[in-house]
């Protein structure tokens, strides 16, 4: 309360000004979803199922070229956002890179409507209607990526949304980096 | 085109705000007439650009331009045109342009009313003004673009957020709350401009309070608002979780709230200066905090929100904002020491003394309680939310306590309070308080809140209602006129001091409501078949039929109705919904509320069978309810009481006499 | 701006500044205890099966948002005394229900239940909370409650 604090009162300043700066920073960093996968380190979960042009997919056939399980839904605004990314992707990596989307929660007018709106990349989409595939990844909800290796273990789950760092720095990790 | 447009405004406008920023600093430093005029012009003409970007963005939205990514994403071509326009500020981007449309209003509104007076102060109230609504820009023409255009072009959008097409009141709540929050930016321009030049007195206190109220206004007004929304739409019975949304609405509104009444003090008495000027700048900060936690998805909140590239310019904003002004503020202390000796401890500067630590005490409450989460997370890492009843525990003590100083506060004289001065004062209310008590109990009111609110509530307004009667009468013996005349004179002369009293009057009739519905509320969940009834209360509902069908005003959205009849103290039909929109995996609660002056019937259809045609009802019977919505009525005019402008007439003897 | 009605002749200030500062010690201690000692039983953690199990007996009586899938084929009982086994893929947890879901509470969705586990091994939920979309774009509004989509508090 005192006005005469002399110097003494500049250390308010920073009292207040570090543990804010602390605190929202940190925040920044966070992701409250970021929950560590219980798969990370084991084959992915095989599944089976149809995609949306009605053919049947069988995750064995991932096996031999590294992977992205990539689980989305028309509804999710986020999928909007990294899908240029995905399609990126594989464009760059045409024959080296499995891509493999499976459609969470979502009719398959709403998947096939969102692929023509954003562009279809040619991947296989498989539909997940009782939720099985969703399950077996331990899927807490869209988007979420897998970064599966060339044998077959997944090596990183990612939350959320694909950013352009994470994607290459993962890639980079299944051994697909230029 | 029309995006292109919107994207150059935007541009043009962070240009604008930018140079007038400069010319205002060159105009203080030079106190040159000439180089303010041109920042101020150069703020208005930003002020016009935001509204052309606005309108840009509305007549995309209007027109169903999927172009552009942001009413592909907040816009179908079924949407209607209501809900298109105020997609405006549905959503991230849209939401910063219309804020940006605001702020800037309010600052070529205040530079525009004080070209020609304080010509101290307001160069540095430019130059503030300017850098604030030049960020908004500056998010908008990195971050936070709203005029990103996408490829392909679909032929449909993803359609408005379904929660938000749902009620016509988002057209209201959101647009009250955001003139709150942009023009809490004007009280905080001036305490910078005051701190700089060392015009600590009492001048910046007197121009700033109107700017002050009338924002604080608009957010009192959005806030209930937001409340009246959640209880209307949601579909869980209540208004109020503390979530940390809400929570980011209110923190800002408790430092204006203290502020208003420190700057009372400070303006009247000297004291009080440095909380003013502490308010001024916790006040502004926090609406950005308030931005930031809710734009930026660090706090998780069950509705999480998108992690967004604005999060680190709201912070590196924030802390920018917090080390300037506190620099400022710790560099002019000296200058701040209280003119005047404090009063005694009975005594009304007292009294607005602890109805500020009191304001800050839930203000620390209440972003502790937001913000916890993430400290235990950067610490510990487990992830935690504090619940509601926390909150509760916390803050009803303070709540109480405040209604109490708001009783006792208007009716102690400055300087010190002598004995027999408070047994006059207050001998009568306090009699009036225990009799209202007794009274609840002897009906039968067992529950603590609702019997301490009606008795404090009962305190506060006898305490006002004879200090009118008391004035008024005087006045009427004095000058002869007859008292209902004298009383509107009265309160028409010191509009402050009655508009403040119509607040506390409404502010009583919230407390009363809140801590009846919170505690006396009744509710029941029951899964019927067709033909079958419920009881609640004196309620029953009986169940007709399920209806399911397309909205007529959007076919896209399918509507779940249950036809209900209900019979008891009210009557009728009701027909509570679910709908599906088709960008949401949820169907939206919508609830029906039948509500009457003592109690609210309130149903929500939770679930239902098709195979069965079973329904599960939510039913609850809510006492007072309404009156929340009556007294946060009672709080804004009150509010627009004490703001209105007093008639040009002859020049008041002797105003300043306190 | 005209004078106050009720008047005192100005008494002399007493330096007193020691009441006040006595009251808001007292408001601030107040505060601090009501604070700190409710924050232990406030708190509600969030957890996946996974991590509920690791903690074992210490997991009784914690207040606990527990998320994960609803098993396909777990679903047992009427909305108002619902069973049935949430999973995050690689443990999983059977929860009781005595409070209805909404409808679009089924088997493969992501849900969010409330409450505690209990000695029997069962979790007893308050609050069934049909995970929609993870990341959903908040309205930015300003509002939103996270009872959005509680079905009963």
């Amino acid at each position: 309360m005192s006005t005469r604090g002399g110097l003494l009162r500049w250390v308010a300043v920073p009292l207040l000004v570090v543990p804010v700066t602390w605190l929202l920073f940190t925040g920044l960093g966070r992701d409250p979803r970021d929950i560590p996968s219980p798969l990370v380190g084991k084959p992915l979960p095989a599944f089976a199922a149809t995609t949306l042009e009605g053919e049947e997919f069988s995750s064995e056939s991932l096996d031999g070229r590294p992977a992205l399980v990539n689980v989305w839904a028309s509804w999710c605004d986020p999928c909007v956002d990294e899908h240029p990314l995905l399609l990126a992707a594989a464009r760059a990596y045409a024959g080296e890179l499995s891509l493999v989307g499976i459609v969470y929660q979502d009719s398959p007018d709403g998947a096939r409507g969102f692929l023509a709106r954003y562009g279809d990349g040619g991947w296989p989409d498989v539909l997940d209607p009782s939720g099985r595939i969703a399950i077996d990844l331990g899927v807490t909800g869209p988007p979420e990526t897998f970064f599966v290796d060339a044998a077959g273990i997944v090596r990183y789950r990612h939350v959320g949304p694909l950013t352009e760092e994470v994607l290459v720095e993962q890639l980079a990790v299944l051994g697909l980096d230029r | 085109m029309i995006a292109t447009g919107g994207h150059v405004a935007v541009v043009v406008g962070l240009a604008a705000t930018l140079f007038a920023a400069a010319a205002f600093a060159l105009a203080a430093r030079g106190d040159d007439r000439g180089k303010a005029a041109l920042g101020r012009r150069a703020m208005i003409a930003a002020f016009g650009l935001a509204a052309l970007a606005c309108i840009a963005m509305v007549t995309l939205l209007l027109t169903h331009d999927f172009s552009v990514r942001y009413v592909a994403r907040n816009n179908a071509t079924t949407t209607p045109p209501f809900y298109s326009v105020i997609s405006l500020w549905a959503a991230l981007e849209g939401s910063i342009l219309f804020w940006t449309l605001l702020a800037t209003g309010w600052a070529a509104l205040v530079l525009h009313r004080y070209r020609d007076r304080a010509p101290t102060l307001m160069p540095w109230v430019g130059v503030t003004l300017a850098l604030v609504a030049a960020f908004f820009f500056a998010v908008m023409a990195w971050p936070g673009d709203p005029f990103v255009r996408i490829t392909p072009v679909g032929t449909e959008g993803n359609g408005p957020n379904a929660l938000l097409q749902n009620h016509p009141f988002m057209g209201l709540h959101p647009p009250l709350l955001y003139l709150g929050y942009t023009g809490l930016a004007v009280p905080f321009a001036f305490g910078v401009a005051a701190l700089v030049t060392r015009r600590t007195d009492e001048a910046w206190l007197v121009i700033v309070r109107r700017w002050t109220l009338v924002p604080w206004i608009f957010l009192t007004a959005g806030i209930v608002a937001g409340a009246w929304w959640s209880y209307a739409v949601l579909g869980w019975g209540g208004y109020w979780a503390w979530d940390p949304v809400e929570n980011a609405a209110l923190l800002p509104w408790l430092t204006a709230t203290a502020f208003v009444h420190s700057s009372m003090v400070a303006e009247r008495r000297g004291a009080l200066r440095i909380w003013a000027h502490a308010l001024v700048v916790a006040t502004f900060v926090l609406t950005l905090v308030g931005t930031f936690l809710t734009r930026s998805g660090v706090v998780e909140s069950v509705h999480s929100f998108t992690a967004s590239a604005i999060g680190p310019w709201f912070a590196v904003a924030i802390v920018a904002t917090l080390t300037g002004a506190l620099v400022l503020l710790v560099w002019r202390l000296p200058d701040l020491h209280d003119t005047r000796p404090p009063g005694g401890t009975v005594s009304r500067e007292a009294a607005f003394l602890f109805n500020n630590v009191l304001f800050l005490g839930i203000t620390f409450a209440v972003l502790f309680g937001t913000l916890y989460p993430l400290i235990v997370d950067a610490t510990s890492g487990d992830r935690i939310s504090v619940g509601a009843p926390w909150f509760n525990r916390v803050n009803a003590p303070i709540f109480v306590a405040l209604l109490f100083l708001m009783g006792v506060g208007p009716a102690l004289p400055w300087g010190g309070a002598r004995w027999p001065t408070i047994r006059e004062r207050f001998a009568f209310p306090s009699l009036a308080s225990a009799a209202l008590v007794i009274g609840g109990w002897a009906i039968g009111l067992r529950e603590v809140a609702p019997l301490v609110a009606l008795g404090l509530a009962a305190f506060v307004v006898t305490v006002m209602g004879d200090e009118v009667v008391r004035g008024a009468h005087a006045r009427a013996r004095s000058r002869g006129e007859d008292p209902p005349t004298a009383a509107w004179r009265l309160a028409t002369r010191n509009r402050r001091r009655y508009g403040g009293y119509l607040v506390h009057t409404g502010v009583c009739v919230m407390a009363v409501a809140v801590a009846v519905s919170a505690t006396l509320a009744s509710d029941v969940t029951a899964t019927l078949g067709p033909g079958e009834s419920v009881r609640l209360g004196a309620y029953t509902v009986s169940y007709d039929s399920l209806v399911i069908e397309p909205l007529s005003d959007d076919p896209r959205v399918t509507e779940t109705r249950a036809e209900l009849t209900l019979s008891g103290p009210q009557s009728g039909s009701l027909a509570p919904a679910l709908r599906d929109y088709p960008n949401s995996t949820t169907p939206i609660a919508t609830p029906t509320v039948r509500t009457a002056i003592g109690e609210d019937l309130y149903v929500t259809l939770l679930a239902y069978d098709p195979a069965n045609r079973s329904v599960t009802l939510h039913l609850f019977v809510n006492p007072l309810v309404v009156w929340i919505w009556v007294g946060g009525v009672i709080v804004a005019l009150g509010a627009a009481f004490a703001v209105w402008p007093e008639p040009r007439r002859r020049p008041l003897p002797a105003a300043a006499g306190a | 701006m005209s004078p106050a009605p009720p008047i005192d002749p100005p008494v002399p200030p007493r330096r007193s500044r020691w009441g006040v500062l006595l009251g808001i010690g007292v408001i601030a201690a107040v505060l601090a205890y009501l604070a700190l000692s409710g924050m232990s039983n406030a708190l509600v953690y969030y957890r996946t099966p996974t991590e509920l199990l690791d903690l074992g007996e210490s997991a009784i009586g914690q207040s606990v948002r527990l998320g994960g899938l609803v098993k396909p084929g777990s679903v047992h009982g009427p909305a108002t005394d619902l069973t049935f086994v949430l999973t995050d893929g690689t443990n999983e947890v059977t929860v009781h229900s005595s409070v209805a879901p909404t409808t679009s509470f089924r088997e493969g969705i992501g849900a969010v239940v409330e409450g505690e586990m209990t000695t029997a091994g069962v979790f007893e939920a308050t609050q069934v909370i049909v995970k929609h979309d993870e990341n959903y774009v908040a309205p930015s509004e300003g509002q939103l409650p996270s009872q959005v989509i509680d079905p009963g508090t």
